[in-house]
């Protein structure tokens, strides 16, 4: 027991230096074995478990239980502390734009309507600032989403840790989509009714036609597959599209007013393809059909304004609870880009609103994370899962709570980003307001 | 279609070109055996009327008859006061919409006919008595117009015109005497916003009061003293801060309204609110006070009449169309939504109410209506509670005293200017049409043409589809071509094609059908500006007739045919 | 023809508008948790507005005739204010001239934007509605509180409220005026001279008219009247408060500077993302802070921001408040407040301090409103759990002792102003909408032409 206490007095003592030494310089993650101790888990598939160890090894959850023992492990005493699955942001672009009224370093929107080759990530920059600022917070991965047009580009979901998009990517990719809308863009949006109506028309024909064209090409593309001479024209937008045609990936399509949400269903059903619903902010309107239909949604931002004026001011705040409650696999996403780390706060309001606290948890853990077919891997604290979880004083939605140890595939990551550097370099200015 | 604009242009130009103008014998005029409403609320009696160089002579159940006048026969028609427009824009063209930001070296601060500030501007310039706008306004049986410029925060001054067709110098009957104001903005210059109007009214207004006095001391006693500078637009305002003219200012909206009583207190100019289209809002603020308010007649569009047969048997697809609807009505989110937009469009149509109840003299400005609207918004006042008196002296008396000529216009009386109508029912009949109309003596008449009766259950939807002849009938002009009527859904798609420029198509927009009648406008270039052109057709069998009605040229008569009848 | 009748357009009168009348009520809030912000928080006790004013905190209160809530086991705090939004506005930028000071968008208020009942619906009882951002001296701004359901616009106003105006530093003016209008400013060193040319030529207009009317009447002409100019000496004779769009440090210094050389005291800046790298100074001028809890990284200037910036202005004195500048974000300032806790140890006190004395002092109305104190007027905000927990959901809002909303008695459809021309029900996917900072409405349009993606 001395023997742990001096390890994590050191670890600690490391750290400080590290930190002072480093002014402006976010310090290393490190990577080794660790046992959490006596913490309260939160594990979302196996409820909630008091006094409970888990131990980190290899990057994964090696273990979970109590009076576990280890004899390469740090010893992270955790007693009245809580521990959770990293967050799982189901819609951003973070990474994907540094500054965003600079449009240099926006790189989430390609020209083309339709270019589903485009990968959302090789635009993630690993070392934008916003990513740090982020998974203090408890964030551990993202959906990063190309946006703009009819399919975008492929996303992909990301851990928030790593140097090289390799290194970040968690193993899900899905086409993104824009579903034709009724609906108006915006404040600004001066077109009428008619020119909405026939743009939106004139989007589902390029959708039909873009369909048609890759009913063909799957069709020979398969039957090419058994002859070898048989040759293709390069067509990139194809190829990324075919395994949506066959099942094989989701299309993630954005979808928000009431009607375009039962448009969308009945396409999805019509083409046989998997989908996850995204946006949806007028899910709750048509939450029975939504359930009925069977498909999972991603929505948010939950802090937002009603979509119609005459609505309830909280609609949005209670709509995925509206959802879930009719029986609905719900995700949340935040739809930003630097404030993605509010993603807590998204959820905590949601609770708030009809969904519950613990129907809030799933939805930024578990839930995604069976959508995206990689709970072996993600959303819970189980054995055998990835090391993606947070240390936390206390309930991680709530406002005072503080994240002390933050691991992503098994990488102890700092609390620190530029903004708790700047924190701690400006709270107590020097020199002051001398003049010296 | 640059050949069917071509086309146009010479029918709207050429127009007064065709009809010859044949003086009139004798300036005596009597019209005989007319039922006669002297004034709003008085009751009609059979009598006569003399009119003699312009003027009226004698009114009277028994009078006189000079042997040296022309009788016009006044039997089983109404005469009435001619209708005076309180505010119009009638003779004026609207200018193209110039969306371009103009080019200036400083947008804070751009010379002002480009920021919208000409009240110096008489109209005797712009005006053009061979308008259409004039012609149709007089078709609707308005003989003065109280007529304003077209522009941007302040046009210019307003000149009071019979509405006689002749050149300004032989129509005018009071020139400059008011001022036109309105919230609309320069483009993306200076004022920018209605908050840089506020700010430019106040001060444009402090600036002619300082000016005003500087003047008049300097008139007094130049010695000593600097010149003063020239301004026109500082100046135009002296008669407006010394309360020697009104302004008319446009304020459609309860907020614009507002803004319009905000600078009034603050500057205390004379004021007409002009164009008002919610003012019961600020009655209660009013206190009871008398305001000269203009009310708007563009009233929102009426609700389409719900299908009474719905228990007729109709074909399956019609059926269905009963379904989605009772499906929505059921909604009762949706129902509650349509009610309280009926409610709204109600509030709109209530507004002359309002004001009679509250005691407050009704008339109108006609700066945003049509022409050919008129009688029916009126009618749709009536039906929501306007008296007909308060309509009729909305349209005569009470036009006559916002504008200051009570005393020569606005009653059949002695010595009034020989201004009437003459209609064929009792003018808020439903079936009333305008026959004649006297402007200063002089009689324009009008060919009343019997609407076909509508078949029983009128309001049931008929099927237009198909290919039609249409011919328009502009004096000395062929205007012929085809018009092809598509069903699509529940809505209809328009193409128009033209005998005189082959190949060429333009497309119907906001295509509604109600019953048996269509409209429908179709837009194309002309002279460098799109001109609009609004179609109403009544379809009957194989048939239809109707009006085509091009902004600011008129409106003309058009028939047309199937031409591939079944 | 008859002509030259000399007739004057015979007028029926002229008239004024009476001046707005404010509905005040009487209420009694029992048993709440009061969380007074000057004394403490008290645990079961009774809140009296009488005549639209708080006469009495205490406990177990006589009623008398005043309507009584049940507040047991309820949090009471001051309404909510918010120094810096655009709602209830039809006009934000007159974005035509790097000097605007003459316009007004107390003339454009719009009492029917449904925005103030949600803003109600989130506790919030007094919002600054400013002008935009888009002109280096913008306009002037008006304080107004929510008495959502009038309908004369003078009636949203917050009578007595000390005048405030918009001044703006750094990208916006200069991508409107330089990059757009291509004429000063282009650049910060632009924006400087904006202020002092402002402020010198309104020394001489001030001087201008003082002879003027030194001399008896009609011996001078008459300077010519420039509301600019007069605007611009009001603030010179500090009748003004301006509230500064900012965001560097170093811009921030430079306001500093020019207020100084010219005397003016009267200081908010706004935004002020890097108002915690000068921190010092700003607390030494005496000037407020107005931050956002955690925008950052949108543009370019706030790239070097924190969201502690709130806490570490807190601990060096300054004066600071956390704003909304949004129409979502006005909906929940608790929320935004109670980030300080997560970002910066506040205190409970500290952080409702940033959404209600503290705004109050910033707009010069901290003796009317801010805090619950017997003498000020009856602006509450009742919430079902304490307000800085994610969890609180606000209950009832009331301003001036009249409820203008009860959770229990929300209608959905909240409109009062139906445009009759408009389809019965529109969907407007605000997800769409691109990066929308509503400093620059109004402003978009303007460039709508010279886009070039």
């Amino acid at each position: 027991m001395k023997g742990i206490i001096i390890k994590s007095i050191a670890v600690i003592v490391s750290l400080l230096l590290l930190s002072d030494m480093a002014a402006q310089q976010i310090a290393k993650s490190t990577y080794g074995d660790v046992l959490l101790k006596n913490a309260t888990v939160h594990t979302v598939t196996n409820g909630v478990m008091q006094n409970t160890d888990v131990l980190i090894s290899d990057g994964m959850i090696a273990n979970v239980g109590k009076g576990l023992t280890s004899s390469s492990a740090t010893v992270v005493d955790c007693s009245d502390h809580h521990i959770y699955p990293g967050f799982i942001d189901g819609g951003t672009t973070l990474g994907m734009s540094e500054v965003s009224a600079v449009s240099l370093t926006n790189d989430f929107n390609e020209i083309g309507d339709i270019i589903p080759q485009m990968q959302a990530l090789t635009a993630v920059n690993p070392n934008a600032v916003a990513i740090p600022v982020t998974r203090v917070n408890g964030v551990t991965n993202v959906i990063v989403n190309p946006t703009g047009g009819i399919f975008p580009g492929t996303s992909s979901l990301i851990n928030l840790v790593g140097y090289t998009p390799a290194q970040m990517d968690a193993g899900f990719k899905a086409v993104a989509m824009n579903f034709p809308s009724a609906a108006k863009r915006g404040r600004w949006d001066r077109r009428s009714e008619e020119d909405i109506k026939k743009a939106q028309e004139k989007v589902t024909k390029q959708i039909d036609e873009f369909w048609d064209k890759l009913t063909v090409y799957h069709k020979i593309d398969s039957a090419s597959a058994k002859k070898s001479n048989a040759k293709m024209t390069y067509q990139p937008e194809m190829e990324a599209m075919l395994p949506v045609y066959r099942g094989e990936i989701p299309l993630m399509i954005n979808v928000n007013k009431d009607k375009d949400i039962e448009a969308a269903i009945a396409w999805v059903e019509k083409m046989k393809i998997k989908a996850i619903l995204t946006g949806v902010s007028e899910g709750y309107r048509v939450a029975d059909k939504i359930a009925a239909s069977g498909l999972p949604v991603i929505t948010g931002p939950v802090q937002a304004i009603p979509g119609r004026s005459e609505e309830r001011y909280d609609v949005a705040y209670a709509n995925a609870g509206v959802m879930s409650k009719a029986g609905v696999k719900v995700a949340l996403r935040t739809n930003d880009t630097e404030n993605v780390r509010n993603l807590p706060f998204h959820a905590g309001f949601a609770a708030a609103y009809g969904m519950g606290v613990d129907e809030a948890l799933k939805a930024i853990t578990i839930n995604p994370a069976e959508m995206f077919g990689v709970a072996d891997q993600y959303g819970s604290i189980e054995k055998g899962k990835m090391a993606n979880l947070f240390v936390s004083t206390g309930d991680p939605f709530e406002m005072k709570t503080r994240i002390v140890h933050l691991f992503i595939k098994g990488w102890k990551v700092p609390i620190e980003s530029r903004h708790t550097l700047l924190y701690n370099e400006f709270l107590e200015r020097s020199p002051g307001l001398e003049e010296k | 279609m640059k050949q069917l604009s071509v086309l146009f242009l010479v029918m709207v130009f050429g127009f007064h070109g065709f009809s010859q103008d044949i003086p009139p014998v004798t300036d005596k005029i009597l019209i005989k055996n007319v039922s006669i409403t002297t004034q709003p609320g008085s009751t009609p009696f059979i009598g006569h009327i003399l009119i003699e160089d312009g003027i009226i002579k004698d009114v009277g159940a028994s009078l006189q008859v000079p042997y040296d006048a022309q009788v016009v026969s006044g039997d089983s028609l109404h005469a009435y006061a001619g209708f005076i427009a309180a505010l119009s824009h009638a003779g004026l063209k609207a200018p193209k919409e110039n969306n371009e930001r103009p080019r200036v070296d400083r947008t804070g601060y751009p010379p002002n006919d480009v920021a919208g500030i000409t009240p110096e501007m008489s109209i005797d310039d712009a005006y053009d008595h061979k308008d259409g706008s004039i012609s149709d306004m007089r078709k609707q049986g308005f003989t003065i117009s109280h007529s304003v410029p077209h522009g941007r925060m302040l046009p210019g001054m307003g000149s009071i015109i019979a509405l006689n067709g002749e050149s300004y110098n032989e129509s005018v009957i009071v020139k400059d005497g008011s001022m036109f104001a309105q919230w609309k903005t320069a483009n993306r210059v200076f004022p920018g916003t209605l908050i840089g109007i506020m700010s430019k009214w106040r001060e444009l207004y402090r600036n002619a009061e300082l000016t005003l006095q500087h003047n008049k001391n300097y008139k007094t006693n130049p010695r000593n003293r600097k010149r003063p500078a020239q301004d026109a637009a500082t100046e135009a305002l002296w008669p407006v801060v010394q309360k020697q003219m009104p302004v008319f200012f446009k304020a459609e909206k309860h907020r614009d309204i507002y803004r319009t009583l905000q600078l009034q207190e603050d500057l205390g100019f004379d004021l007409v609110l002009s164009e008002a289209k919610d003012i019961d809002r600020i009655l209660g603020d009013l206190g009871g006070r008398d305001v000269s308010v203009l009310l708007s007649l563009d009233l929102p569009k009426a609700e389409k009449k719900k299908e009474e047969s719905k228990d007729k048997k109709k074909d399956g697809e019609e059926k269905k169309e009963d379904k989605k609807e009772d499906a929505e009505k059921e909604d009762p989110k949706m129902a509650m939504l349509q009610k309280r937009k009926s409610e709204a469009i109600d509030r709109y149509t209530s507004q002359a109410k309002m004001m009679s109840e509250k005691g407050m003299p009704v008339s109108f400005s006609y700066l945003e209506t049509k022409a050919s609207d008129i009688h029916t918004n009126i009618k749709r006042l009536i039906t929501d509670g306007l008296s007909e008196k308060d309509a009729l002296s909305a349209l005569t008396t009470q036009a006559a005293k916002s504008i200051g000529i009570s005393d020569i216009a606005g009653t059949i009386e002695k010595g009034k200017l020989g201004n009437l109508v003459i209609a064929t029912k009792p003018i808020f009949d439903e079936k009333s049409k305008i026959k004649m109309v006297m402007i200063d003596g002089k009689l324009h008449e009008y060919e009343v043409k019997e609407k076909k009766k509508k078949k029983e259950g009128d309001s049931e939807m008929i099927d237009p589809s198909g290919t039609w002849a249409y011919t328009i009938e502009i004096p000395g002009m062929a205007a012929s071509g085809t018009m092809t009527i598509t069903k699509n859904g529940e809505d209809f798609d328009v193409k128009v094609t033209s005998n005189q420029n082959p190949g060429e198509e333009a497309e119907g927009k906001e295509v509604e059908l109600d019953g048996s009648d269509m409209s429908f406008s179709f837009s194309m270039p002309a002279g460098g500006m799109d001109i609009t052109v609004q179609n109403e057709l009544t379809f009957d069998g194989d048939t239809f007739e109707g009006t085509v009605s091009v902004a600011d040229f008129g409106s003309f008569d058009i028939s047309g045919s199937k031409s591939d009848p079944e | 023809m008859i002509k030259n009748i000399t007739l004057s357009f015979l007028l029926l009168c002229s008239f004024q508008m009476l001046k707005a009348q404010v509905e005040t009520g009487d209420i009694l809030i029992k048993n709440g948790t009061v969380i007074t912000i000057t004394d403490g928080v008290l645990e079961d006790t009774d809140v009296l507005i009488r005549d639209g004013k708080i006469s009495k905190i205490g406990k177990d209160l006589a009623s008398g005739n005043a309507k009584t809530i049940d507040a047991a086991g309820q949090y009471v705090m001051p309404g909510i204010i918010d120094a810096h939004s655009h709602i209830a506005l039809d006009v934000v930028n007159e974005a035509t001239d790097p000097n605007t000071s003459d316009v007004f968008v107390g003339d454009a208020i719009d009492p029917f934007d449904v925005a103030i009942y949600r803003a109600l619906a989130g506790g919030v009882t007094t919002s600054h509605a400013m002008h935009g951002s888009a002109n280096a001296v913008g306009g002037q701004c008006e304080t107004i509180k929510h008495r959502w359901g009038v309908s004369n616009p003078d009636d949203m106003k917050m009578d007595g409220a000390p005048r405030t105006i918009k001044f703006a530093l750094g990208e916006n003016p200069m991508r409107v005026h330089g990059e757009g209008n291509r004429i000063v400013p282009r650049t910060r060193m632009g924006v400087e001279q904006i202020f002092r040319q402002g402020f010198a030529k309104a020394q001489d207009y001030q001087a201008e008219w003082k002879a003027y009317k030194a001399n008896p009447a009609g011996a001078l002409e008459p300077p010519k009247y420039d509301l600019k100019m007069e605007t611009m000496s009001d603030i010179l004779n500090g009748d003004i408060i301006i509230h500064c769009h900012s965001y560097r440090a170093d811009e921030i210094l430079m306001l500093v500077d020019v207020l100084d050389d010219f005397g003016v005291k009267k200081i908010c800046f706004q935004h002020v993302n890097e108002g915690f790298k000068v921190a010092p100074e700003l607390a030494a001028y005496g000037a407020g802070a107005s931050v956002f809890a955690d925008w950052w990284a949108y543009k370019f200037e706030v790239y070097y921001s924190t969201a502690y910036n709130a806490t570490i202005l807190t601990r060096n004195g300054v004066v600071t408040s956390i704003n909304s500048d949004s129409g979502e974000l006005i909906r929940h300032l608790f929320h935004e407040a109670a980030k300080t806790q997560r970002y910066g140890d506040l205190t409970d006190n500290e952080a409702l301090k940033l959404i209600t004395l503290n705004p109050a002092i910033q707009l010069g109305i901290q003796d009317r409103v801010g805090s619950i104190e017997v003498g000020k007027e009856g602006d509450i905000a009742i919430f079902d759990k304490h307000p800085l927990s994610v969890y609180a959901i606000p209950q009832m809002t009331i301003v001036d002792g009249v409820v203008r909303f009860d959770i229990k008695n929300d209608n959905d459809d909240v409109r009062i102003d139906i445009n009759p021309e408009e389809k019965i029900s529109s969907f407007i996917d605000h997800h769409a909408e691109t990066e929308a900072d509503r400093c620059m409405q109004d402003v978009y349009e303007y460039f709508a032409d010279q886009k070039q993606d």
